[in-house]
């Protein structure tokens, strides 16, 4: 009877320990992340930043009392494409289930996410999630009142993305045009990582998938288009480059947003390209969205580069700031200096949005003086908040607004590493003159024209041009 | 296809001599003891974790990384054939434990680890590769082409010209009649086990910094291993050179005809495998006594 009693007392308070969400002055926030990466472990900094800041200064306040932030995680370890999404409906279901969280902030791939909102739905947990898919925001549209409303997509979906990354490329092919860099890139492979985010762009695969045909009117020549394999045959990448070799690539235009491409890169950096009559035997120029090129910390298993072989050196990778000491807006170089001086690394892509989350949230149970999600969800549907990577607003279907006249209010930022082994800023959306849309995105042909700035080019032979400014005719 | 037809040849080669290293260790241990290991491809899989754990996480240097790492891969693998022969001594356990012991390991090191894929470790030979016959060929593995060759004919002279090499052979016979003229059987089964496990260390150590880590890439190898195992005759230590380069022209024509595919190469060793269970129960090896 005694053990009875003991077990009983015991057990209940281990649950209280182990499931308490909010005690009468905390407010948790349970994070389903891939933890078991750098890009969830990154992320999962910035969150910390964010709610060590806020509850520095006093913590969430509102009807005179002050609630403090507090971070409660699940690794859903969707950074991994191959992870199935059912991990990711676990984390949210044993976030909400046995951890009882107040609020959720997380997700990262795509279809993982899109596999949690019925839950989130469901149980009513408002959810601010950055995934990259339209879906999400068409998910709250078409069930708003049956749950959907409690989700809020914190990050730029594919088109927003795309109004600028598609950009990048056609600069650079000017640039070449007009004699300003001697790298000549018309002809032009496409791969993707086979994910949901790339549907869009990459389709089946074939010269025929979207991309394909918007770069084709802006003047390239695609030699090749397909999702690369996780894991590859053989365990090298070798049998594809060596087919766009064939082809005579000379741009590899890459989106990737998970932990699959040192391999990729590596090899793509050993490979002897001789055998590319159109560069000349020197390597693609290779360009477009890998996240993992942006970790530029100070050990073999932090540094991209390093990680990579010297694989990555001329790799151009473009994301959203501040991945490195750059200013888009006045808290910018605030977040990035103390990102780094906590965690002697620096932020990628992601940061910022999540680092904003946590600031906009609270902004939002202030206003609504509660922690009810019904009552937050007014305030947070009209947050106009300047976080270090842009300005967040949200869509009346919760994905964030982004306009990109006069200025993107969340700018594209591109990087390059060199074969110093450093990474420099190779470009923003902002350094355009006299406003961003220099160029609309073919076959419109509406472009209004203008000159785009671009910092410290690296030839794929490792020259290095520098700087240099290219000018946008109007009505490309 | 005449476009591939010299990746295929190159590639082809060189691969074929990787499977053989990586398979020897493996015949070797089913031909002297009578036993398929499962755990066997695992060894693969600690070398590479252990080098990323010596030099890229503490920083030591590559060539004591490998060291290290060859010597823990060897340790775990006679603490592995111990433990089965201790707790599974017939086969059919033995087989067993074997593949619940590199599942555990998968998941120790997914545990350690994290669960991280794509990590690189550095290796003894640099990666840059180079033009061969208009073919983009890696020092790695026309090193370990090297190396498996030097290891097969050094196997070949301590099996087949040295007194211990009679002893295995003894063994291998008859490993009772063998006991009773003193040859301490549970002795040789180490120093086999032992030499297997180094010889899938030194495979890993060698390709996999051309490669990536991750948890279940043990898997790989034993698949290469058991079909060349498998095609070449179960224990017919000779015939997996044979075996391994059918594997590895066959795989990498699949590559290159259908660079993007995933698992289709597995795919085509585990038919070939198959294949020659159902036509060729004994193997390459075995077809004369079949066909007699």
């Amino acid at each position: 009877m005694v053990i009875l009693i003991v077990a009983g007392v015991g057990g209940y308070f281990a649950y209280k320990y182990y499931t308490t969400s909010s005690s009468s002055n905390t407010i948790t926030v349970g994070m389903p992340m891939p933890l078991n990466s750098l890009i969830g472990q990154n992320m999962l900094d910035a969150a910390q930043l964010a709610v060590n800041q806020i509850n520095a200064a006093g913590g969430v306040t509102f009807n005179g009392t002050s609630y403090q932030y507090k971070i409660v995680t699940y690794d859903t370890q969707e950074a991994d494409p191959s992870i199935p999404i059912q991990n990711g409906i676990n984390g949210v279901t044993s976030l909400i289930t046995t951890n009882h969280v107040n609020f959720l902030v997380g997700g990262y791939r795509s279809d993982v996410v899109l596999a949690e909102l019925p839950i989130v739905a469901q149980y009513k947990e408002l959810y601010i999630t950055f995934g990259a898919d339209t879906g999400i925001s068409t998910y709250v549209q078409q069930n708003y009142s049956v749950g959907g409303k409690y989700i809020f997509n914190g990050f730029l979906n594919t088109t927003n993305q795309g109004a600028q990354y598609g950009t990048l490329p056609i600069y650079l092919l000017l640039a070449y045009m007009e004699g300003k860099i001697p790298t000549n890139i018309t002809k032009i492979a496409i791969l993707g990582e086979d994910a949901a985010w790339t549907k869009a762009d990459i389709g089946s695969g074939g010269l025929s998938c979207p991309l394909a045909i918007a770069f084709g009117y802006a003047g390239f020549q695609p030699t090749y288009c397909n999702v690369f394999p996780l894991n590859p045959s053989g365990g090298s990448y070798d049998s594809l480059l060596s087919t766009l070799a064939a082809d005579g690539t000379q741009a590899i235009y890459m989106l990737a947003a998970g932990t699959e491409t040192p391999l990729l890169i590596s090899n793509y950096g050993a490979f002897d390209w001789s055998t590319d009559a159109a560069t000349h035997g020197a390597k693609p120029l290779l360009l477009g969205a890998d996240v993992m090129a942006e970790f530029n910390g100070n050990s073999a298993s932090t540094n991209y580069y390093q990680m990579t072989s010297a694989g990555a050196a001329d790799e151009m990778t473009f994301g959203w700031g501040p991945t490195l000491a750059q200013s888009f807006t006045s808290t910018s170089l605030p977040f990035y200096n103390d990102f780094v001086a906590n965690y002697s690394q620096n932020p990628i892509f992601a940061d910022g949005f999540v680092y904003s989350a946590f600031y906009y949230l609270a902004s939002a149970i202030e206003a609504a003086k509660s922690i009810n999600a019904n009552a937050v969800i007014p305030y947070l549907e009209k947050t106009d908040f300047t976080g270090p990577m842009g300005i967040i607003t949200f869509s009346s279907s919760h994905g964030l607004l982004v306009p990109i006249n006069p200025n993107p209010a969340i700018p594209a930022f591109g990087m390059q590493w060199h074969k110093d082994g450093k990474l420099y800023p190779l470009w923003s959306s902002l350094w355009s003159s006299p406003n961003y849309a220099a160029v609309d995105i073919p076959p419109y042909g509406t472009g209004a024209g203008g000159t785009v700035s671009f910092e410290n080019f690296e030839t794929p032979s490792g020259q290095l041009i520098g700087n240099f400014t290219v000018v946008v005719p109007k009505g490309l | 296809m005449a476009g591939i037809l010299a990746p295929v040849l190159i590639d082809g080669a060189l691969y074929g001599c990787t499977y053989v290293l990586i398979a020897l260790g493996f015949t070797l241990l089913f031909g002297i003891s009578r036993v398929l290991n499962l755990a066997y491809g695992a060894l693969y899989m600690v070398t590479a974790y252990m080098i990323y754990y010596f030099a890229v996480e503490l920083g030591v240097s590559i060539v004591l990384s490998v060291l290290m790492a060859v010597l823990i891969a060897i340790g775990v693998g006679i603490a592995v054939f111990l433990l089965c022969v201790r707790f599974a001594p017939d086969p059919m356990r033995f087989l067993i434990v074997s593949l619940l012991v590199a599942l555990l390991l998968q998941y120790v090191f997914e545990y350690y680890f994290f669960g991280e894929t794509g990590l690189i470790i550095p290796g003894l030979i640099p990666i840059k590769e180079f033009l061969f016959l208009g073919v983009s060929v890696s020092p790695v593995y026309v090193d370990t082409a090297a190396v498996s060759v030097g290891l097969l004919i050094v196997l070949w002279w301590w099996i087949e010209g040295t007194e211990y090499g009679r002893t295995i052979r003894a063994t291998a016979e008859d490993p009772e009649t063998a006991s009773l003229f003193g040859i301490r059987v549970r002795t040789v089964y180490l120093v086999v086990v032992a030499v297997s496990s180094a010889l899938v260390a030194v495979a890993a150590a060698l390709i996999v910094p051309a490669q990536e880590v991750y948890p279940s890439m043990w898997i790989e190898p034993f698949v290469i291993a058991f079909v060349v195992a498998v095609v070449g005759g179960l224990g017919k230590f000779y015939w997996t050179i044979p075996a391994a380069f059918l594997l590895s022209f066959t795989q990498v024509f699949v590559e290159y005809q259908y660079p993007t595919s995933v698992s289709l190469s597995d795919i085509v060793a585990f038919a070939v495998a198959i294949g020659f269970i159902i036509i060729l129960p004994r193997g390459i090896g075995g077809i004369r006594r079949d066909a007699a």
